[in-house]
């Protein structure tokens, strides 16, 4: 049993490894993606105002901008995002045949005024929170590699579970510069000390999109799939637009309305259906900050009358199960101070993915011996995979702060910036022999990170910053000295051909680690 | 000869690699299908919890599939619950 | 403000590191008593986690801290043996305050 688990736990690691450190590192980031937004929009300091009229104006603005559209999502803003935030879908093509129309990505608007935010474009913490589930390839494709990946990870922490021999016996046990050994105890050190994280992090992760990796029961059990959703949340898409035109109501009294209905709770989202329409509605999400599901209470409201029309039931066990797994998964209801302590768990799951893709480089390198070209390759795809990866991350950062505020297009340019440097150096690695190749990229990950805080001084001008950017920058100065260290660590050893080619120490995989993040 | 082994060992890994993958998926979307199907609770409590243990069937049965040395045993057993659970989820229709 | 959480976990952890005397040595006499004090602080940490977080959330910010409470003491524990237990009473006591703060 051990034998297959431990085969298997090698396999699915490596296939996976690679794709899931980075949606490790990225979803570690997305624990801050309102701070990272608000980070890449320095000149943005809005006025904050109450929900109601957050929602007043953000309805204007599409009344404006998106009139007949079919459904309207508003994010109000709350302490951490600070902007308004605005989906809209277009009504389907009467044409059948027309193509489906490109899912629009979100406009911010400054809840005082009810226009954009007038402030560089950029996509902000958004980009590394939609990367971390689809991978920047094209609907549907990125959202099954990743499900597969987490399916894979899921698999692995069974086998690796299952194939620990002495998990109890081992685990306060880390032996540094012991090259193997070393690598062998970080990787169970990472991944069993935070063993509840990283296997309630990979389940949960799966169900977020559950609907649709396993739509089957519900095609079982519903004759009209749609039911379904309608009977968990109002999905107003199934609502059948009346023809009339119809004038919405005042949306600040209804945010009012419910918000005393649940007894101060803030409303967090307001989805409107069918705006235009005299048969319009107006959903209310409750917060979820304060609880573990993140499926909150949400109440119904006709668009026109504002009449009370329905709240969602009260949810069952399996219902509130799921709701639940979704919100450990996003992590919204945790203070501060804990989602810095789920931060660091995220980090440790990146350690964990890292530990295990050198370990399996490291386990078949014969000393002295030429590699041959599989271990070369994993070699040179964990190189680009975890010493690159950072770099890229931090380009991101500084593209946002190089490039012109009022440049064109620059929200494209600071992707671009990401991916060019990340593959870019993944490609200039090759050029170099493995063990200088670890060394010289980290050093410039280091780098870049370290250039972040300089570069903010510099472009942001010291009389902008607050605590908020000190913090942000502190951390930027903490990735860029974990990754130096490790860099140096490296560097110190003397290359010898007799001995096992890195030996290197944990400082090293758990720096590298915590580096990737934003 | 020792390249005809290579590729038989070859093409029975791909086998089980495929029965694992795929069919492991029918498999585990087939009981969940099912189970979401027969669970004598509330329609829509019946389709949540078939649709959570959905991906615990899928690791149970692709981990099996590399555990169990005999190849025919994993394929019969993942595409033989594969068939039977989807199947009998089709005969059954649509939950009243 | 949920650090007693961490700081009972880290405790209880560095005892029960204590009772194994394999990362550092400790008198067999000692060991057990380290076991039981250890685990006793894995209870407070959970009780902590209980008070502070309500019990619908308990589990799992308490899983939460633990964890990373049990990283830090890997790692210090890998370079420092010694060094790494040797907090484990001011931190009890530390962390008895802050519960009732």
């Amino acid at each position: 049993m051990r034998q297959s688990m431990a085969w298997i736990h090698g396999w699915l690691g490596l296939l996976a490894g690679w794709i899931l450190f980075a949606m490790f590192v990225t979803g570690t980031a997305s624990y801050f993606r309102p701070e990272i937004t608000r980070w890449m929009q320095p000149e943005y300091r809005p006025r904050p105002v109450g929900n109601a009229e957050a929602a007043r104006t953000a309805v204007a603005w599409l009344q404006k901008n998106a009139p007949h559209d079919e459904q309207w999502t508003i994010y109000l803003p709350n302490e951490r995002t600070l902007a308004t935030r605005v989906f809209t879908r277009a009504r389907p093509s009467p044409d059948p045949k027309a193509p489906r129309a490109p899912r629009r990505p979100e406009t911010r608007l400054d809840p005082a005024t009810g226009v954009p935010v007038e402030a560089r474009e950029t996509r902000g913490g958004e980009f590394f929170y939609r990367f971390h589930f689809q991978l920047q390839l094209p609907h549907p494709w990125g959202r099954w590699l990743a499900g597969l990946c987490a399916m894979f990870m899921l698999g692995a922490i069974l086998s690796g579970v299952i194939t620990h021999k002495r998990i109890f016996a081992d685990f306060f046990t880390l032996r540094w510069s012991k090259g193997r050994r070393s690598w062998l105890d970080a990787h169970n050190v990472s991944a069993v000390l935070a063993l509840p994280y990283h296997a309630m992090i990979t389940y949960t992760g799966l169900i977020t999109l559950v609907v649709m990796y396993t739509p089957w029961p519900i095609l079982a059990n519903y004759a009209q799939p749609a039911v379904f959703s309608a009977s968990l949340y109002a999905d107003t898409a199934s609502q059948k637009a009346s023809g009339q035109p119809g004038r919405l109501a005042d949306i600040g009294r209804l945010v009012e309305a419910a918000s005393a209905e649940w007894q101060g709770a803030r409303v967090s989202r307001v989805i409107i259906g069918n705006p235009d329409d005299a048969s319009s509605t107006v959903t209310l999400l409750r917060s979820s900050d304060d609880r573990l599901n993140a499926r909150s209470a949400s109440i119904t409201y006709a668009g026109v009358s504002g009449e009370r029309l329905s709240a969602s039931p009260a949810p069952g066990p399996a219902i509130e199960t799921a709701g639940v797994m979704l919100g450990l998964h996003l992590g919204w209801f945790a203070g501060p101070l804990l989602r810095w302590v789920c931060f660091l768990l995220g980090l440790t799951g990146c350690a964990m993915v890292a530990t295990g893709l050198v370990l399996w480089a490291v386990k078949r390198r014969k000393p002295g011996a030429k590699p041959f070209f599989g271990l070369s390759l994993v070699d040179r795809l964990n190189i680009g995979a975890i010493a690159c990866l950072p770099a890229g991350m931090a380009a991101f950062l500084l593209a946002n702060r190089l490039l012109p505020p009022m440049l064109a297009g620059r929200a494209d340019l600071e992707v671009s910036a990401m991916f060019w440097t990340w593959f870019g150096l993944a490609g200039l690695s090759l050029l170099r022999p493995a063990r200088r190749a670890w060394i010289e990229m980290l050093t410039l990950s280091a780098l870049l990170f370290a250039a972040i805080p300089m570069v903010d001084l510099v472009t942001i001008g010291g009389g902008a910053f607050d605590g908020f950017f000190l913090a942000f920058d502190g951390t930027m100065v903490l990735l860029a000295v974990v990754l130096g260290f490790a860099a140096w660590r490296l560097a110190r050893r003397p290359v010898d051909a007799a001995r096992p080619r890195r030996r290197v120490s944990l400082a090293v995989s758990e720096v590298r680690e915590a580096m990737d993040v934003a | 000869m020792a390249s005809a082994q290579d590729a038989g060992r070859g093409w029975s890994m791909a086998g089980r690699c495929l029965t694992a993958l795929v069919g492991g998926y029918a498999a585990a979307a087939g009981l969940a299908t099912l189970l979401a199907r027969l669970l004598p609770v509330a329609r829509v409590e019946a389709t949540a919890w078939g649709m959570i243990l959905s991906f615990l069937f899928y690791a149970a049965f692709g981990l099996w599939a590399f555990h169990e040395p005999r190849l025919a045993r994993v394929a019969s057993v993942i595409w033989g619950s594969a068939i039977v659970t989807g199947g009998a989820a089709l005969l059954l229709g649509v939950r009243p | 403000m949920s650090l007693e959480v961490a700081l009972f976990g880290y405790a209880g952890f560095a005892n029960l590191a204590r009772g194994r005397g394999r990362e550092f040595r400790t008198a067999p006499a000692e060991r057990s008593r380290a076991r039981i004090i250890g685990w006793l602080l894995i209870l407070a940490s959970f009780l902590a986690a209980l008070l502070r977080f309500g019990p619908y959330q308990a589990v799992p910010a308490w899983l939460a801290w633990l964890s990373v409470s049990g990283v830090i003491l890997v790692l210090i524990l890998s370079r420092w043996p010694r060094l790494a237990a040797l907090p484990w009473m001011p931190m009890t006591a530390a962390a008895l305050v802050l519960c009732f703060l």
